[in-house]
């Protein structure tokens, strides 16, 4: 487990779970993108997912952040799912219809047998 | 510069809370919590020497939340080792039910760690083990104090019927995001929608906020952003202080009454046009970052629209109809 300002990584497998530890500020934009980046480079992950169980809401600087970690994941031929979403936090991605390209899971568990098939 | 004007309801219904509040200052209620009966009856006893304290029992935080139903105390007590709910699982049972409820925890030797998980999780403040005695007491009552200062604080907040602020601010991202906070917050504090209500605005007038600072004084295309974002935000930090960006302000002007909540954010570029954005949810552009905060504002308010330059967008969200303000239902209490 690797601990960061806005994300705590996990390795399961081949997948990289990403908890979003901390409510994204919009104005972290750019910190927010330098710590994802940080974590594609070390990580290097084929697929992701996203765990929001600890936060309620985000604005575009964190989808920011994911459209950029999902770039990667799709380059490599993988998944990326989002789990334990609910709420604003779950508003903002549904509105934005980023769930077309992100389903949406309950649990850590469905997402993560998703992204692994 | 801030220009503030606050109109606040009756002095009758302050009187009311007043009253009310002194009633609650008269006999606090302490929850105290710990599976180990020896150490609950030690800190009952140390709370029940104060006769002003009511002092009440669980032995575990399952049993704590059962009671809280019956009857919500002033502050809670717990231990932090516990069997079926642990002090650090109440404290965020207790945080995201009961917001207002401080928690003190009791730290035993070995338990630093999760203390501080705790407070990290919204406990108000913690007393050792081994100090009870000399420390509990006058935790309780200063946390209480707080406590009491700050409902007082919210329910005062609950009775204001208009509220006006203009914002002049220079071109920085962290007076930006105070005054954002300040926004969120004062909000909250008049109690005018709910919760979820609240988090969405506070979504949309970041977006709006963040809007003016890089694309509207910076120039700073989104497009930049679609092909390298480092380059999007090393030209918005260079411009930062370049003229003419680095002399622009961001204007906010703020309405909040019973009505609802108005907020014109207005920046000193050159504007856009909004009908050029990308529509952010066709499905060729959902791997693009244009036009997301603005569609984030549309979708969380009732209402938002640009002035002619595009260089101001104001954001309207209505009260519902149904919904009483607070100063009258307080009134009425």
């Amino acid at each position: 487990m690797t601990d960061s300002h806005f994300f705590t990584i996990h390795q399961h497998q081949n997948t990289m779970v990403v908890e979003v530890s901390s409510e994204v500020s919009s104005f972290a934009n750019d910190e927010v993108l330098a710590e994802i980046e940080r974590v594609i480079q070390k990580y290097d992950p084929q697929a992701a997912v996203i765990d929001f169980a600890h936060v309620s809401f985000f604005g575009s600087s964190l989808l920011e952040a994911l459209r950029t970690l999902w770039n990667h994941v799709h380059a490599t031929g993988g998944k990326m799912a989002l789990c334990n979403i609910t709420g604003v936090a779950k508003e903002v991605i549904t509105v934005s219809h980023m769930e077309n390209i992100w389903p949406l899971f309950e649990t850590r568990d469905a997402a993560l047998q998703y992204v692994a098939e | 510069m801030a220009v503030v004007a606050v109109a606040v309801c009756a002095a009758e219904v302050v009187d009311t809370w007043a009253n009310t509040l002194l009633k609650e200052a008269i006999m606090p209620t302490v929850l105290v919590v710990d599976d180990s009966a020896i150490d609950r009856r030690l800190a009952g006893g140390l709370l029940e020497k104060d006769p002003k304290l009511n002092v009440l029992y669980a032995q575990d935080g399952k049993s704590a939340l059962g009671l809280m139903e019956m009857q919500l105390p002033d502050v809670i007590v717990t231990d932090l080792i516990m069997p079926t709910m642990n002090g650090r699982e109440l404290v965020e049972a207790v945080h995201k039910q009961y917001p207002q409820l401080p928690v003190i925890i009791m730290t035993g030797k070995g338990s630093e760690q999760i203390a501080a998980l705790a407070l990290k999780h919204g406990a108000a403040s913690y007393v050792p083990k081994k100090r009870l005695a000399q420390d509990l007491a006058e935790t309780v009552a200063s946390v209480l104090r707080v406590s009491l200062e700050r409902l007082s604080h919210s329910r005062l907040m609950e009775c204001v019927s208009l509220s006006q602020h203009v914002f002049v601010l220079e071109n920085d991202l962290n007076l930006i995001s105070s005054l954002s906070k300040f926004l969120r917050n004062s909000i909250r504090a008049m109690g005018m929608f709910e919760e979820a209500e609240d988090i969405r605005i506070g979504v949309a007038i970041d977006e709006a906020l963040m809007n003016a600072y890089y694309h509207g004084n910076l120039e700073v295309s989104s497009k930049l952003r679609e092909h390298d974002h480092r380059a999007f935000y090393e030209t918005a930090r260079r411009r930062n202080d370049e003229s003419p960006y680095c002399s622009r302000k961001v204007h906010v002007r703020v309405d909040l009454s019973n009505d609802g909540a108005t907020f014109v954010i207005r920046d000193e570029g050159p504007g856009f046009d909004p009908s050029q954005l990308p529509d952010p949810t066709d499905p060729t552009n959902l791997d693009r970052p244009s036009g997301r905060g603005v569609m984030l504002m549309r979708s969380f308010m009732d209402d938002i629209s640009y002035n002619e330059t595009g260089n101001e967008v104001t954001l309207i969200k209505r009260r519902a109809k149904h919904a009483a303000p607070h100063f009258v239902s307080e009134a009425n209490s």
